[in-house]
């Protein structure tokens, strides 16, 4: 998938503004978590590996922003550098509480990638994630319920109150619509 | 059908993906592309854990613009402003030490304890309060304090208990939410009820009222 174009002056500017904003009226830091939620958490996730760990980082890192934003000091750079450094110090925290030998092995594992080639997953990652949302309605039910809750096609066909061949093809279909939009950001 | 044994091969490599994190090839080489395309969505963020991280964070943002957090309208942003300029040179520093920086993403769950911790004392700091202005004498407050302080730390239990279920009624209900909130805020939450409610309990016994 296509790297997320860097950021230029405007929107440098906008999210600029909408830090500033965030300091001083705190409760807009709500367009901020909006913002990159699926980026930190895919941070989280390709950094872990697993999807608890993956959210207690998560929840970490927004926390520590949202408690160390009034200290934020705008230097040009964006806003997710600072988030993504927050995300790698709460997973290693995270490692450490965990103290599981494993994990530690597997964290390694994941450091010696180069940054470059982490950062290209998280942006594939994330682009996906955000790509979901914007499914049609039953497909993306359907892809949130089988991903994001584990459910089996038995379950998703309960809760979505159709049959499991139907919830089959939706997902096809969902994945197909998938491809052809990932397909074509890259084209 | 075709179509049906397509939808069966991608259904089995998605469930081998999500279980397993393991990505088989069917032999096929378009319902390949779309397994991988699917290896990417494992792990994908359910939206009510989306939700619940924001509804840990929004509260003490609502609070934030309520007194004694902050102040409010113009001042208020006046205040911020001048908050701000202060973050970057004096206290900056002083906000970076770990505690400080604790207590100032636990102040809602501080005030909250705080104020449930002085409901239960209520009895106390009342009666102390008619026994200083010669209003009740130290046996008539000691009798009252006695057979009130059930009540009130009731009344106080149950306000906290409510707080915390409007905290995470959009997060949901459930034994995790409520592990994490406790894990995230227990500490400062029952740290500052038993701090004010205990102050109270001690300023009666200090005075031989209880």
């Amino acid at each position: 998938m296509r790297k997320r174009p860097v950021l230029d002056a405007r929107q440098l500017e906008a999210e600029r503004r909408l830090i500033e904003a965030s300091q001083k009226q705190p409760r807009r830091f709500a367009q901020l978590y909006e913002r990159y939620f699926d980026r930190v958490y895919a941070f989280a996730l390709t950094r872990t590996g697993d999807r608890a760990a993956a959210e207690d980082v998560t929840a970490d890192t927004f926390r520590q922003a949202f408690e160390n934003l009034p200290r934020f000091e705008w230097r040009g750079v964006p806003f997710s550098a600072w988030l993504f450094r927050i995300a790698a110090n709460a997973a290693a925290d995270h490692f450490k509480r965990a103290s599981r030998e494993e994990m530690l092995a597997e964290t390694r594992d994941v450091q010696d990638e180069s940054w470059e080639a982490r950062l290209i997953q998280v942006e594939t990652r994330a682009r996906l994630f955000e790509l979901v949302r914007k499914l049609p309605g039953d497909q993306r039910d359907v892809i949130m319920m089988r991903f994001g809750q584990e459910k089996s096609i038995r379950e998703t066909a309960e809760a979505i109150g159709r049959t499991e061949g139907a919830i089959k093809a939706l997902q096809h279909r969902a994945m197909e619509t998938l491809r052809t939009w990932v397909g074509e950001e890259n084209a | 059908m075709p179509d049906e044994w397509k939808y069966d091969e991608l259904s089995a490599s998605i469930d081998s993906i999500i279980l397993r994190g393991e990505f088989t090839s069917t032999g096929d080489e378009e319902l390949d592309a779309l397994a991988r395309i699917a290896s990417g969505l494992r792990g994908l963020p359910s939206p009510e854990f989306k939700a619940q991280v924001v509804a840990e964070l929004l509260p003490q943002a609502n609070l934030r613009s309520w007194w004694p957090f902050r102040g409010s309208g113009k001042a208020g942003a006046r205040e911020s402003e001048h908050r701000l300029r202060e973050d970057r040179n004096l206290t900056g520093w002083i906000e970076g030490i770990p505690v400080i920086s604790w207590f100032r993403g636990q102040r809602a769950f501080l005030a909250a304890g705080g104020s449930s911790g002085l409901v239960g004392g209520a009895c106390c700091v009342s009666g102390a309060t008619a026994h200083v202005l010669g209003l009740a004498s130290a046996a008539a407050v000691t009798s009252y304090i006695h057979s009130t302080i059930p009540y009130f730390v009731a009344l106080s239990i149950a306000g906290l208990a409510g707080w915390l279920l409007w905290v995470l009624r959009e997060q949901g209900i459930t034994p995790a939410t409520i592990a994490r909130t406790a894990r995230r805020h227990g500490i400062a939450l029952g740290g500052a009820y038993g701090a004010v409610f205990g102050s109270s309990m001690a300023l009666t016994m200090v005075m031989g009222l209880y």
